[in-house]
Formats: structure tokens, sequence, C-alpha cells
């Protein structure tokens, strides 16, 4: 016990001289770029409205990163779309993940057209959405919780308690959700498909997602007595 | 040997104090230009009203969102104020910044009230 | 700057344009409903179609999309297309016109004259095919028509020892599925008693289709006895070239992928898994027959895919590269029409198209932006509009 005290005391005092060194990597935190780049400005809109306010000239003697290669500024661009293709990326394959998207939006709009073309009605063609960004971003709205629920200890016990929820924490919840459920699929159906389905549903407020955000609705409101327990 | 009987009333036993009783000094008394830091932490439960409105709301519709917008909105709204207050309270303390008139402040704020004013010597 | 943006939202909204063609319409001179939609036509019949209609779309009938192309001959991706979109439309490019212009117009008195399509991947060699065989079915001709010499070469579903021939593998499933897809093209051509064989055929010991027997029964016997069937293709392709000579009928000859019949490797194994070319596939020497000069009254569209080849040779897509010296001896001379990618024009009518067919949403900008990307290239194009 002593011993290994003694060591220990040693181990801190050699950190202790290399902490310089560590406190300026981890100021950087392992960049390539020096801390004074900033973030590159790659939509036209907001660069348009730095020339109207006249903010430009502070950035024109600034170094900016390198834009990503998913960070364009094509109409197309859609930054919540991006945010979902990198929760669905799996061990670094964007590649892999953009295709899966991709398909993912074709088999919306077939499903969609589908159900457009057997239609009689103009008002039943009406209400279905056929852009599938709207359905994505229709899907993520209807999905994202409201309350969460966090461990709190009291008495050796440990309760969970619904607390508020940051409107950036819903929306990873439930894009996360959706990725899980696209999933949780027979072996023979793809992803793309799965996620599709997921997608269209959830815009429909059915399916997997709601349900398990009504569950947890639920199990926040049987737990309310608890909300007095946030640490206090 | 007549001396012996007063020697023998002296007794050899802890010393008796005497009145008054000198005290020692072991700190200046003087009380500490500021506040201790521990302790006295805001409280984060906030919102619990509309929660519980909310989920009457809910429970009525049988969970259906759509239905309780009104309540979500207040929720949603109470939380989103409760965080800027925070996020101005806790820039203000790091500026040193007080407002006039503050019912509780924190032991921050106390410390850099009392660097202003300190106790008198 | 005014004036482009002005632009670019009469670009994205083709709804505008047409209103503002309809009203031009009513005050200049009555046109027909043909040009009502820039990008569509109304003109069904393929005989009429001329370059007034070039890079417009028009519809195919759902029962001669039935009969022709139930079996094969529509690109996998274009018939998922067809069907989310409810409808199959063609769109009118130049190089089927120029060839619809020269069916009218040949002699065919002389032997046939071959046409040979070739382009990059994806350009539009098969939808080009499909329409002239449109025009074909319109005017009663006699379409002797592969969908893909690459299913045979390269995805057979059968192989088998050649009874007749020895040394030669038959593919008598693929052969079988043929006949039957040649007697749906030709349902209404096969019906005509005159079209009769010409020669006594033995199958085996016991069964033989005797002189004078209808085109309908030979075709039967392969369809029924699939052991005969790619024998029965190589007479039935004899027998063609004999009626077409007669005058009886007039054909066109219609193969997709015809390179793949002289590239020295294919997916066809022996039982001792040797790999068999395609000069020892029964098969082929019934196609290479019709493609010969000996005949008339008939002609030859044929295409050269290099997708038809292994992907490591995928080098040109030139058809002297493609035929090989073998091909391109047994071909020549033949006319080489090349299918090129989507001009300005052609572009501008499928964004058009697809935007009426509600698959694409518009942002400004876009057809610029996806004429870019793709290239012009109409499959890359697809792709694109995919996931939009």
């Amino acid at each position: 016990m002593c011993a290994t005290k003694v060591l220990f005391s040693r181990c801190f005092a050699v950190s202790k001289l290399n902490t310089p060194i560590l406190s300026y990597i981890q100021q950087n935190s392992m960049s390539v770029y020096p801390n004074y780049y900033i973030e590159p400005i790659y939509r036209k809109e907001t660069q348009q409205e730095l020339v109207k306010t006249g903010e430009i000239s502070k950035y024109s003697h600034i170094p900016t990163k390198a834009t990503l290669n998913g960070q364009t500024c094509s109409d197309s661009y859609d930054p919540v779309i991006a945010l979902f293709t990198n929760y669905v990326m799996r061990q670094g394959l964007k590649a892999l993940a953009r295709e899966q998207m991709d398909k993912c939006f074709e088999n919306i709009k077939r499903l969609q057209l589908e159900k457009y073309h057997k239609c009689t009605t103009e008002e039943e063609k009406l209400k279905i959405e056929l852009d599938p960004k709207k359905v994505f971003h229709e899907a993520i709205n209807n999905s994202k919780p409201l309350l969460q629920l966090t461990g709190v200890k009291r008495g050796g016990v440990r309760y969970q308690v619904p607390m508020p929820i940051t409107d950036r924490r819903s929306e990873f919840i439930a894009m996360n959700w959706l990725v899980d459920a696209g999933k949780e699929k027979d072996r023979k159906v793809r992803f793309a498909m799965q996620l599709a389905r997921e997608l269209v549903d959830a815009s429909n407020n059915t399916g997997k997602v709601v349900k398990r955000k009504q569950d947890l609705h639920r199990q926040c409101e049987a737990n309310k007595a608890f909300a007095h327990y946030r640490w206090s | 040997m007549r001396l012996f009987p007063p020697l023998a009333f002296i007794k050899r036993s802890r010393a008796v104090p005497q009145e008054p009783v000198p005290y020692k000094y072991s700190v200046p008394l003087k009380l500490k230009q500021g506040v201790s830091n521990k302790g006295g932490k805001i409280s984060e439960v906030c919102c619990i009203h509309e929660m519980s409105v909310m989920f009457s709301c809910l429970k009525d519709n049988e969970f259906q969102q759509q239905l309780c917008h009104k309540e979500v909105e207040s929720f949603q709204k109470c939380y989103t104020s409760f965080l800027t207050d925070k996020n101005q309270r806790s820039e203000r303390e790091m500026k040193g910044l007080l407002t006039p008139g503050e019912k509780r402040m924190t032991s921050k704020q106390l410390n850099v009230l009392l660097k202003k004013y300190p106790n008198l010597e | 700057m005014f004036k482009t943006t002005a632009d670019l939202l009469i670009k994205s909204h083709p709804l505008r344009v047409v209103q503002g063609r309809f009203f031009a319409a009513a005050v200049a001179e009555p046109k027909s409903e043909d040009r009502l939609q820039s990008f569509r036509t109304f003109e069904a019949d393929p005989s009429k179609h001329n370059t007034n209609h070039q890079s417009q779309f028009y519809k195919v009938d759902s029962t001669d999309k039935k009969v022709l192309f139930q079996y094969g001959g529509l690109p996998k991706s274009f018939q998922i297309q067809a069907k989310t979109f409810n409808e199959t439309c063609l769109m009118v490019r130049d190089p089927s016109i120029q060839i619809i212009n020269h069916l009218k117009t040949i002699d065919y008195t002389q032997p046939p004259i071959k046409f040979v399509l070739y382009g990059k991947k994806g350009c539009g060699k098969t939808l080009t095919l499909a329409h002239i065989m449109h025009y074909a079915y319109k005017n009663d001709f006699l379409i002797v028509h592969v969908p893909w010499v690459g299913n045979w070469m390269r995805r057979c579903k059968d192989t088998s020892n050649s009874e007749t021939k020895p040394g030669f593998i038959d593919l008598n499933i693929d052969a079988a599925a043929w006949l039957v897809h040649f007697k749906t093209q030709n349902a209404n051509i096969l019906e005509n008693p005159e079209l009769k064989t010409t020669i006594d055929i033995q199958w085996n010991k016991r069964e033989c289709t005797p002189i004078g027997s209808s085109l309908l029964e030979l075709i039967d016997q392969g369809i029924n006895r699939i052991r005969f069937a790619s024998n029965c293709v190589n007479y039935l392709a004899e027998e063609v070239k004999k009626l077409s000579q007669s005058g009886l009928c007039r054909t066109l000859l219609a193969i997709d992928g015809f390179n793949a019949f002289f590239y020295p490797n294919t997916r066809v194994f022996t039982e001792k898994k040797e790999m068999v070319p395609p000069s020892r596939v029964t098969l082929t020497e019934g196609f290479l027959n019709l493609t010969k000069f000996d005949w008339k009254n008939s002609v030859i569209v044929v295409t050269v895919d290099e997708i038809a080849i292994a992907e490591k040779d995928q080098i040109s897509h030139y058809p002297r590269y493609l035929l090989g010296k073998s091909g391109f001896e047994h071909l020549d001379p033949f006319l080489p029409v090349e299918v090129k990618d989507y001009s300005e024009k052609e572009h501008q009518s499928i964004m058009d198209y697809y935007r009426e067919r509600k698959w694409i949403h518009s942002y400004p900008g876009q057809n610029d932006e996806l004429y870019f990307l793709s290239g012009g290239n109409p499959f890359r194009l697809m792709n694109l509009c995919n996931a939009l």
C-alpha cells in the first residue's frame, strides 16, 4: 500500500514535469490547425449577410479551415440531413452512409408515389407528401421527445426522474431512435428500405419510433412524483 | 519540621484556572473578507408546475402531442427561459457584475460585493 | 441579375412555361395539341416521329409494352421507373429518328443494312433499340429480338452438352425462354398460315417436324421439348431467313449486346468446369447466321455494349474494339450510329418530365447543377435524381 503510494506520487511528479506540453496539445485538441483558425463559412446566404452588414471585413485577414467534403454551398444541402447521415454512419464509412441515405430517399419517393397513384380523389392526393426531405423533417419533428429520464440516486436507490430536455438533445435522441428502428429488421430487408418505411410512418405519427417516444412520455408521467429529486 | 503541613496543602494536581481565563489566539479575531464557496448551490429544480400541467393534458389526450400544443409550448418556454437566466447569471458572475436589488446572490457574487465594500477592521 | 433570377424562376416552374406557350398559341397561330407541353408529345406512333419531336417524350401503349417487352428489352432500372411513374415514356432522340427514317426509305430487295448502335455506358442504346422495335411492331415487321446476350454468356441458367454437335454446349432453358419471347412478340404475324417450314426437321429417332408445318408448331416444339430448344432456335433462324427472302414477311433483327458473341471469355462452363467460348455455344450459330448478308427484305439493328463483357476489359466503347477482329470481319460493312449523352435541350426535357411526374422537387439552379454533375450522361442523371 505504501509502495504503491510512493509509485503514484513518483508518476505524478513525472507528469507534472510534462504538463506544459500536454496542456498545449489539449488546447488544440490534436487538430492540424492552430487554434486561431476559424470555421469555414460555406453557405452563400451567410456570406451575403456578412457582406450586407459589413462584417465580412473582419474575416478578410483571418485564416479559415478547409471545408469538409460534405459541406457544400449547393441548394440541395440540408444541415439536418447531413447530421442524420453522420448518425447513420458506422466505422467512419461516410460514402456508404451517404449512399444509404440516397437510397432511403428514393424508397420514400417510390412508396409515396405508389400511394399517390392509387388515390382516386384530389383531396387524398394532396394529403400525401411526395418530397422525401419534407417527409424526413416531419418524421424528426414527430419523434422528438419532450422530456428525458435521468437516474438520481437517493438513499441507495436509483430513481428515474423526468426532467426537461434541450432541443438539440431531443433531436439527437429522435435521430438515434430512427436509426435504431431502421436496423431492427428482417435479414432480407435492406436498411435503406426499412429506414424509408420508418420515416414515412413517423411522418404520419405512427410506427415504432413515435410509439417509443410515447412510451417514454408515459414513463415520465408515471414518475412525475420524483421530479423534486433533481439535485435538491 | 513544623513546615511540612503547609507544604502538604500544595496539591500536585492539575492547574486550577484563574479568573478571568486568558484567551489564547491561534487566528486573529477578524471576519474573513469573503464567504465560503461550499454549498448553497442553486437547485436545478424548475418548471415543475408546467410539467405537471403538461402531463395532465397528455394523459387526457392519450399522449397525442399535437392536441397539447399550448401546454407543451409553455413547458418548453419555461425551460429555455430558465436556461437563458442561468447562462446570464453565470456570465455575470464570470465578469463580476452585480445587479442591484437581487434577492439571492451566489457565494461568488457575495465575494465580489465584499471586496468592494469590505468589513471594517 | 434580375433577368437571370427571372430565368431561374421560369426554368424551375414548367407550368408557367406551359401557360405562357398556351397564351402565345391563342394569340399567334393555332398549334396542335401535340405542342401543349414542351417535353411531351401525344404522337404515340413511332412511324410519325420526326425531328419536330426531338427531345420529347411519347407514351408507349401498355398493350404494346406487354407484347414487346414482357420477357426483356427494357433495362431493369427503367422498368422500376416506369412502374413508379405509372407510365412508360420513351424520349424521341436523334439516333432512333435517323434509323427509323432509314427504315422507311431503304431498298428491301438488297441484302440487309446493319446498324450498329454504340455509345458510352448509360447513354441510352437499349432504349433507342426499344424505340426502333416499337416502330417495327407498328409496321408489322417480324421481330427477332435478343434482349441481352450477356444473360446467355454471363448468366446462363443451365448448360448441357449438345446431342447433335459434339463439343458444343446447349443453353436450353435460355433458348426455350427466348422462343417464348419470340412467340409473344410476333403473335400477330405468326398467325399467318403462309409461314411454313421449308425442310424436314428430325429431332431424334422418333420426333420429327415435317415440311410445310407452320412456324408456330416449330416454336411450340422447342418450348415443349426443352432438350431440343437450342437446335430449334437455329432451325428457326434459318427458316426466318428463307421466309424473308421469299417476301412473306419483313424482318427486323434486333440484338442488344452483340459483342458478347465475340468476346473470348464467358461464364458458361462445362461439367468439367472448363470455360466455353461463344463459338462453341449452339445459340451463337443461329444469330451469327442471321447477321450475314445472304438474305433480303430485312434490317439488322445491333448494339455493342461495354457492359456485355468482363469489367477488366471494359476499356473502350467503340465497335472496332468491342467486336474484336472476328466480330468486325463478320459484321463489316455496317453503319455505326452513335448514341450520345444528353444535349442541353434533352436535359431540359427530362428534368421537366421528372418534375411533372413529381419525381424531383426543384430548387433554384437545379438544372444546371445536375447537368454539370452528370456530365449529360442519362444513367448518371437518373441516379442523381433518385436521391433528390
